[in-house]
């Protein structure tokens, strides 16, 4: 009977450790979970944190960017994508659990605008074939004619503006477009003034040349446009242009290059795509600089942008094609320099010897550093948590 | 004589002790069996709370303003890779009784394929869209939160023993899905 017992109490005591573990095994695994979802929410918070920094910096800066930090004991990584009218976010957060194993939470939003990022017009001061803001000086044989084909042809002019003094010599000026100016206009033989500007364009019959209002110029400003764009390749130093390029780049993501010193062009430039540049010091096209787009097909328009902080020189028989923005002066050397698009200038721009403009519109999606974002909305597409 | 009074008092206590052992080993699996409902109850009540969680923030729109024929709809994304918006239902269905209470499960149903649910032992289940200030809406066009409240019992029934209390467990929140909210930036 002794024995029955003690095998008995041996019998109950071996179930009630099983017992004991099995329920100390059961709390934990419940304990673990619950542990788990605690850091899963502080994960969510960290993501959260980083998914509004986005939407901040969205608000102020319609690129795309990526950018980490820390929040509390956590981490954020967040990846912002503009293309087009659309933006996606995606904010992971992370913290360590008790055992440094990490645990992550998603955040992914999208966003659509119905404002186009890229206006219908370029600003005022680029929708001129020549515009200063210093004197304009036209001595020479030069023609300001109007490259654009098609329907649009009929009602553009290859207008030129000086914020200065228009002076002409010589008679052998040919706009298709207005001459104005805030200062004073003359002309040497003084029918020259009226006769050099043809407008292709006038139904109210305006003479070509008279004094109008100032067009507002702004200053060059190298590191607040860089501040608004993702600068595809930085060069320093004199970067010289020769020979094929396709950086590609689409109107809606223009390829951008950003050159901290000076730019030259030499031999023969062919560049196949939509690409701004932006030039810190000064720019010298000793040779072609031709361009297109092979892949577009929209508005036409100039598919590259070159904006040079300094001045602008083009010499030879050179061929440029573009919307050039100087913020020193343009000057035309010797020989038949020929430019399809457009020019504006900070300073002054003085022509001589056979220079050609062939006006083509500059593109507004090329000019965007120039607009007043604020006013884009963003509005929440989608949402999720993961 | 003295041998069978001997045997006999041995009995006696063998089995006293034998009977002790056997009441404190049937309190124990009691006790045992509670604890792990309990466990059990919370660690699926955590699973629902996560489902839950997920579905409401990632909620795009209201179908149903509140529970129509034991059902809520709504649109939500329920995949981190398709943002298209799935129509989900959460059907409230009887699984029992327990002492007159009646039980029920949540059923979660994405474009009517089940995909998920609660545990089967819900007592009480309130999910109601709100308005900006907090009061209930007629349509869901209106809604700008979401009230969701349940109570649950654990899954096992253990007989309710004095100091053995049978716990349940409740849960309570008002969510504010991004999507539902002024959507500008």
């Amino acid at each position: 009977m002794g024995k029955a017992v003690l095998i008995a109490i041996l019998a109950f005591s071996i179930g009630g450790v099983i017992n004991t573990f099995n329920t100390r095994r059961t709390l934990n695994e419940t304990e673990n979970r619950e542990a788990l979802h605690q850091h899963q929410v502080l994960a969510r918070n960290v993501a959260l944190v980083g998914y509004h920094l986005a939407r901040q910096r969205l608000s102020e800066s319609q690129t795309s960017t990526t950018f980490t930090g820390a929040f509390e004991s956590g981490t954020y990584d967040v990846t912002v994508e503009v293309a087009g009218t659309r933006a996606t976010v995606t904010s992971t957060g992370t913290v360590l659990d008790a055992r440094d194993n990490a645990v992550t939470a998603l955040v992914q939003a999208s966003f659509k605008t119905d404002d186009s990022l890229i206006p219908e017009d370029p600003p005022a001061f680029m929708q001129y074939a020549l515009i200063s803001d210093l004197n304009l000086n036209l001595n020479g044989n030069i023609l300001g004619e109007i490259l654009v084909t098609g329907d649009e042809r009929a009602t553009l002019n290859a207008n030129m503006h000086t914020n200065g003094n228009l002076h002409i010599d010589g008679n052998s000026v040919f706009v298709a477009g207005f001459g104005t100016y805030v200062g004073s206009g003359t002309a040497n033989p003084a029918k020259a003034l009226q006769n050099s500007f043809q407008p292709n364009y006038n139904p109210t019959g305006e003479s070509g040349a008279h004094q109008t209002l100032a067009v507002d110029i702004p200053d060059f400003d190298a590191a607040a446009y860089t501040s608004r764009l993702t600068i595809d390749t930085l060069t320093t130093g004199l970067t010289e242009l020769a020979g094929s390029y396709a950086p590609g780049g689409t109107r809606e993501h223009p390829y951008i290059w950003y050159v901290q010193g000076d730019l030259t062009a030499t031999g023969n430039t062919t560049m196949d795509g939509y690409v701004m540049f932006i030039v810190e010091g000064d720019a010298v096209f000793n040779g072609n600089m031709q361009a297109g787009n092979s892949g577009y097909n929209g508005p036409d328009e100039s598919s590259i942008a070159l904006y040079v902080g300094g001045s602008v020189e083009l010499g030879g028989n050179t061929e440029v094609y573009g919307q050039i923005f100087a913020g020193g002066d343009v000057v035309f050397m010797h020989g038949t320099p020929r430019v399809y698009g457009s020019i504006t200038t900070k300073g002054a721009a003085d022509l001589r010897g056979n220079p050609k403009i062939y006006y083509r519109k500059a593109s507004p999606a090329l000019t965007t550093i120039w607009e007043d974002l604020d006013e884009i909305r963003w509005t929440l597409e989608t949402y999720s948590e993961w | 004589m003295k041998l069978i009074f001997d045997n006999l008092v041995a009995a006696m206590i063998g089995g006293t002790v034998f009977l002790i052992l056997l009441s404190i080993n049937h309190r124990d699996q009691l006790a045992l069996i509670e604890a792990n409902s309990n466990y059990a109850m919370r660690s699926q009540a955590l699973d629902f709370v996560y489902m839950l969680e997920r579905d409401m923030r990632n909620l795009s729109r209201v179908v149903t303003p509140t529970e129509e024929d034991s059902t809520f709809t709504f649109y939500a994304q329920t995949s981190a890779t398709d943002t298209t918006q799935q129509r989900v239902e959460y059907r409230r269905t009887k699984t029992g009784d327990r002492d007159g209470v009646a039980l029920f499960q949540i059923l979660r149903f994405v474009n009517d394929v089940y995909a998920g649910g609660s545990l089967a032992t819900i007592t009480s289940w309130d999910i109601a869209a709100l308005n900006e200030q907090g009061n209930a809406v007629l349509s869901g066009v209106d809604a700008r939160q979401i009230y969701v409240r349940f109570e649950a019992l654990p899954l096992l029934e253990a007989p309710v023993q004095d100091g053995i209390p049978v716990k349940d467990t409740r849960w309570e929140t008002t969510f504010r899905p991004p999507l539902l909210q002024d959507k500008m930036l």
